[in-house]
């Protein structure tokens, strides 16, 4: 374990360094989960008038939507940083320092994880002035940054472990593309359960984008539903841990 | 003492013998050059020495620990600069030795006075606080091999370090490369593929064909090794009668090695000054056209070639 924190947070600075000295990211990350909320709040909006219809209005059901899919679009990509270091040598480069090899991944995912938190407390913020406020308040509102960055350091480090297995670009950007909008249609983000077809309610609960949803729907329209909140949070810290662990076995496949 | 001895490393990728048995080892203090052209196997010996690739077969130690059973102690022990420059271009330069310092556990303090003092060595301290892409390639080079020194290693790892540099650059990084050696005392271990920077930095080389070492040794005393001079001939020389030029100096006293290229002949015989006028007229009396002859020291293209019975140039291809 020596050095693993330490590591960890050095792999993490240089990310969020790298990061931060693109305007062009950082912008587009802030405003584009404002614009979904916006555009599909309008799109939808009558669906809130159909009978059965969990909330008085559209954006405040898809608001955990927009949350859960900014985490997911927000991090399910972020393993094509780690080609570029792979295509420039760089991680080479960091496989032949003493550096821990799980803090080369944990330094990254953690990057992730956090922008995406920060990027859904600011979703929080306009979803409340446009009339969707969280129940649970300013805690709730931390609550619902730990899940969504929870779900984003695990699929950061499924990403990462793709990206090392298929070291190029175009395959894993069409990998990341056919994954993400099913998984996406097959949750509650955009529609409740009970408005979907009955195979796909079968589905719908062994979905780990679900399972993010629903904590965060939990917090921001519920309160503090502690079963739920529990058993959805385990479920997503074991999915996390794993995802981990296949990126930490994708790593040493290189060094064979 | 050896810092990095290594016992018949083999690496075999789908069914080709990369390195077929190499053993080999490097002294403290000295530079020691892995030449041979592409494909010989440099790239794959280095990466199983730094711990990035395991062998198929063999070991090695460096700097005393066991590769495949110490390689964290190994990798602390170890500078590693890979031919394509890997650094963080929208890093500032102090950035990326700082980052890498902290990596080989410098605390933050050490690790900021470490990348002043390999700025101010690499005579890089105006550029210090830029991003890497506003550099020269000449000066990412710089950056790159001071990124391989933060933590003072014992042996430093240099993988084709002047490829794609222009000449400028080249000789300058040759001289930081020696003045590493000799001011820093670190011992250097380099591979590459021009002879020309093999005999100008290494005190020792091995040279690599086919994943094998065919012969290792100073430069100076390899090129004794293939045991006389080399007689160059400018020749006009259809192809076809190549073969038959080269049997009829072959079969003069003294030759040791012929070699037909398209519009040379490179002879390596014993006395090499005595041999012209019998070389020339075995030339002329086969029908060719001397239009001049010099004779020089073997070169360590002419060590590869004495070995191999090819050119660098024709093994490259």
């Amino acid at each position: 374990m020596r050095g693993l924190f330490s590591d960890t947070v050095q792999i993490w600075l240089r990310a969020s360094r790298l990061a931060l000295r693109q305007p062009v990211w950082v912008l587009s990350n802030l405003l584009e989960p404002v614009v979904w909320l916006f555009l599909f709040g309008q799109m939808y909006g009558s669906l809130a008038r159909l009978p059965g219809f969990p909330t008085a209005s559209y954006l405040e059901y898809f608001a955990p939507g927009v949350v859960t899919m900014t985490a997911l679009f927000g991090s399910a990509w972020s393993g094509l940083g780690l080609i570029t270091d792979i295509q420039r040598g760089t991680l080479d480069r960091l496989l032949a320092t003493p550096a821990h090899r799980l803090a080369l991944i944990l330094g990254r995912v953690l990057h992730t994880g956090l922008t995406v938190a920060v990027q859904c407390l600011i979703i929080l913020l306009v979803a409340g002035l446009m009339g969707a406020p969280t129940a649970t308040g300013a805690p709730g509102a931390l609550g619902v940054a730990f899940v969504a960055g929870l779900f984003g350091t695990g699929l950061s480090a499924l990403s990462h472990a793709l990206a090392v297995l298929v070291p190029r670009e175009d395959p894993l950007a069409a990998l990341v593309n056919f994954l993400s909008l099913p998984v996406i249609f097959v949750s509650t983000a955009m529609v409740p359960a009970n408005f979907l077809p009955p195979w796909m309610q079968a589905v719908v609960r062994y979905n780990p984008v679900d399972w993010a949803v629903e904590a965060v729907r939990t917090l921001m329209l519920d309160g503090w539903v502690w079963n739920v909140l529990a058993r959805d949070v385990l479920l997503l810290a074991l999915l996390t841990a794993l995802f981990n662990l296949a990126a930490v076995c994708a790593f040493n496949t290189r060094t064979r | 003492m050896p810092v990095l001895e290594a016992y018949n490393l083999v690496k075999v990728y789908n069914g080709v013998r990369a390195l077929d048995g190499l053993t080999f080892e490097v002294r403290e203090g000295e530079v020691f050059g892995f030449l041979g052209p592409n494909g010989a196997g440099k790239s794959t010996a280095i990466r199983i020495l730094t711990t990035l690739t395991r062998p198929t077969a063999g070991t090695a130690r460096v700097a005393g620990w066991d590769i495949l059973r110490r390689p964290r102690q190994v990798r602390q022990s170890i500078g590693y600069v890979p031919q394509e420059v890997s650094l963080d271009h929208y890093s500032t330069g102090r950035e990326n030795l700082v980052l890498f310092g902290r990596l080989y556990r410098l605390s933050g303090r050490e690790a900021r006075r470490r990348a002043a003092e390999l700025l101010a060595l690499m005579e890089l301290e105006e550029a210090a606080d830029r991003l890497v892409v506003t550099y020269s390639g000449g000066m990412k080079k710089r950056l790159d091999i001071a990124t391989g020194l933060v933590h003072r290693p014992r042996l430093l790892f240099l993988d084709e370090p002047t490829t794609g540099l222009d000449p400028y650059s080249r000789v300058r990084v040759w001289d930081y490369i020696r003045r590493l050696n000799r001011e820093e005392g670190i011992t250097i271990f380099l591979t590459t593929h021009y002879l020309e920077e093999a005999d100008r930095l290494a005190h020792r080389v091995a040279i690599l064909d086919r994943g094998r070492i065919v012969a290792e040794g100073a430069p100076d005393a390899l090129k004794d090794a293939v045991g006389g001079d080399v007689v160059q001939m400018e020749i006009d020389a259809e192809p076809a009668a190549a073969a038959g030029l080269e049997a009829a100096l072959a079969a003069l006293r003294g030759v040791r090695r012929v070699h037909v290229g398209e519009r040379h002949v490179r002879v390596v015989t014993v006395r090499g000054p005595e041999a012209v006028p019998a070389l020339f007229r075995r030339a002329e009396g086969a029908g060719f056209t001397v239009r001049a002859v010099t004779v020089a020291r073997p070169s360590l293209d002419d060590v590869f070639f004495y070995h191999t019975g090819r050119t660098m140039a024709e093994a490259q291809r």
